[in-house]
């Protein structure tokens, strides 16, 4: 029997509900934000006037405070997403190559682990732990290795450590899929034509693995970037990222069109680094 | 020509675990030059043999010479072999240009010289024009070439061949197989080739190794194996064989003699190789096609009446299934037994020649 779609020569049909869902939740919403974006605060300043402006922007680019929170936003993006890279591919390739199958599930599970509990809770133990009261700063004084700070709660530093850990499982997940279904007689094949450990991996693991890779970045990306939760907990609340400045104008100034201009700027950046990122990581083959 | 060395296996051993021995003290030395066949059923260790000698697999114990120099230790990459798998394992993400030129590459050409290469052995292959395809829009038999060219460019003066052609389809099977065969004996460089399939080892090979349980259970040229099996299991893996058991009853110079329940006194060749024991209980082989029926039954040295039961169509010539006894069946094979009707009593004979006595298996 044929679809629905194929007898009324339709194929498209059946994107119907996806799309609909897409429309109410996604498409219509995100578009009336960036309308927002061009519209006025009242002079009372609680009511949205639709009044055609480009206040938001000037102020946007006048503030230097925002240019200051998105290159910090951009460079604590930067490294999380990097250290997950390393240490997820790391991961990655352990598992897949080294552990015997029977283990590797098992294997993986252990990186994943930490997804069970929510992001919260997990930054708020961090916090917990890595302050400069808590035990980890206190062993460390006990023992005579550290003096002072340990520097890490407070300071974006802990930052990264908690966003870098979100990336790494998602960099895990996603390379281990496409490495563990690398046929192991291409790495051979390598090997046997004159490859070294080191030429196999440039030339055929990492190029395979590369869609798998390419989905984990943006992913990361995108979280670690518009990310509240980790710059709030274990950052602490003096050197605010991007994310913290649209919240604020949200919440103490109650700027809703200035909050949705950080929101299109938020947006337009991920929009610029992970859409090249996906491209590039197609299959060409 | 490529230059081929000659190799030397010395009690190559492969385990794996504890309990499993794939490859048990395996002793070959192979010319240069040599078509080889590995050729046994699924799990006789053929293919980890092969992969030793490609150094991908480690040796337990022995060792492996290449030109009189020991490889063993040595691995994949530094070694003079090259390997081609079953499923050809070109890089899916690479050209085939980069493909064929890969182990260049790797050697230090710089790109418009290691696609000059490869173009090069693009045309020697016949498939000038395919260099700017990936491997998935590749047919089998061109995906088979291609892969071919990609361990030939790298001038191996051994080639290692792992069921190369048992993805194709028969009529492309049979054609790859000569294509294989000339192209050995142009660039005279030594083949290893592993199958468990008994007509491509006949047909290409110098000299075929039949393996069982991961030794060799015979040595020799396609036709000493076909004519001359030496155990029931090589009997029965080349060709299709009538194997039967008697009682030794006498021992000359170039004759056994003996007895069996049926067939009456059997003579057979006094066997090369091993020495027969007087009364004791042996098994022999007659092919299908060495068995000759009625008129030409006659004056045969061995033979009985027996009633066809079966016609089995093989299109070259005809087969049919006779009853010995009750519960002893054999194959004739020849022009003319399609000829007799079933339930007919037919003469069967053959000579002493063609009787070969089988050595035992648990050696």
């Amino acid at each position: 029997m044929k679809f629905l779609g194929e007898q009324l020569n339709k194929p498209w049909i059946g994107a119907i509900p996806a799309l609909i869902y897409l429309a109410i939740f996604f498409a219509v919403p995100l578009a009336y934000l960036v309308v927002v974006s061009f519209w006025t605060l009242s002079p009372q300043g609680f009511e949205i006037l639709p009044e055609w402006t480009l206040r938001n922007y000037h102020q946007f680019f006048n503030t230097k405070v925002n240019m200051i929170g998105y290159v910090r936003s951009i460079y604590i993006t930067f490294f999380s997403v990097s250290i997950g890279v390393i240490f997820g591919f790391i991961f990655a390739y352990t598992i897949a190559f080294l552990l015997p199958k029977r283990f590797r599930l098992l294997g993986l599970l252990i990186v994943v682990l930490p997804f069970w509990t929510s992001f919260i809770v997990r930054a708020f133990s961090w916090q917990l732990f890595l302050n400069e009261t808590g035990p980890l700063a206190s062993l460390l004084r006990s023992i005579g290795v550290l003096s002072g700070n340990l520097g890490v709660v407070d300071t974006h530093v802990g930052t990264v450590i908690g966003l870098s850990l979100f990336c790494l499982m998602i960099v895990t997940v996603s390379v281990y899929t496409v490495i563990e279904g690398i046929p192991r007689n291409l790495l051979e094949a390598a090997r046997d034509l004159g490859g070294t450990e080191w030429t196999v991996f440039k030339e055929v693991i990492l190029p395979l693995s590369w869609p798998g890779l390419s989905i984990a970045i943006a992913l990361s990306f995108i979280i670690c970037f518009g990310d509240y939760v980790a710059p709030t907990l274990l950052g602490g609340g003096l050197n605010l990222v991007f994310a913290q400045l649209m919240v604020g104008s949200l919440l103490e100034n109650f700027n809703v069109p200035m909050a949705a201009t950080y929101a299109v700027f938020l947006l337009l950046t991920i929009l610029f680094i992970t859409l090249p990122i996906i491209l590039l990581g197609r299959r060409n083959y | 020509m490529l230059k081929a060395k000659p190799i030397e296996l010395i009690g190559v051993t492969k385990r794996f675990g504890h309990n499993v021995v794939a490859v048990d003290h395996f002793n070959l030395s192979i010319p240069s030059g040599e078509f080889l066949t590995l050729l046994g059923p699924s799990g006789c260790g053929k293919t980890t043999l092969l992969r030793m000698i490609a150094g991908l697999e480690q040796v337990s114990l022995g060792r492996i010479m290449i030109d009189g120099e020991d490889v063993t230790g040595i691995p994949p990459n530094r070694r003079d072999t090259s390997i081609m798998f079953q499923d050809y394992a070109l890089f899916p993400h690479k050209t085939i240009l980069e493909n064929i030129g890969f182990g260049l590459k790797l050697r230090g050409l710089t790109k418009s010289e290691y696609r000059k290469r490869a173009q090069e052995m693009l045309d020697f292959i016949q498939l000038p024009d395919i260099g700017k395809r990936r491997p998935s829009q590749l047919s089998g038999g061109q995906k088979q070439r291609v892969a071919l060219a990609r361990s030939l460019v790298i001038e191996p003066s051994v080639l290692l061949l792992d069921e190369p052609l048992g993805a194709l389809d028969a009529n492309l099977r049979r054609r790859m197989q000569v294509e294989l065969k000339r192209l050995q004996r142009d660039v005279g460089i030594t083949f290893i080739y592993v199958t468990h399939d008994q007509e491509e080892a006949l047909s290409m090979s110098d000299r075929i190794v039949v393996m069982r349980n991961g030794q060799a259970e015979q040595i020799g040229t396609p036709d000493e194996i076909y004519r001359a099996p030496r155990t029931e299991f090589v009997a029965n893996f080349i060709g299709q064989c009538n194997v039967l058991e008697g009682k030794v009853v006498e021992i000359s110079d170039s004759l056994v003699l003996c007895t069996h329940e049926a067939f009456g006194q059997l003579k057979a060749v006094n066997p090369k190789g091993f020495s027969v024991k007087l009364g004791s209980t042996v098994k022999m082989a007659v092919r299908p096609e060495n068995i000759a029926i009625n008129d030409g039954a006659r004056g045969k040295e061995n033979g009985a009446t027996v009633i066809k039961r079966d016609q089995i169509f093989v299109g070259s010539t005809s087969r049919c299934i006779v009853s010995v006894t009750a519960g002893m069946e054999f194959i004739v094979e020849g022009p003319r037994v399609a000829e007799l009707a079933n339930t007919e009593k037919v003469q069967i004979g053959w000579s002493a020649d063609d009787l070969l006595v089988l050595a035992d298996e648990d050696k």
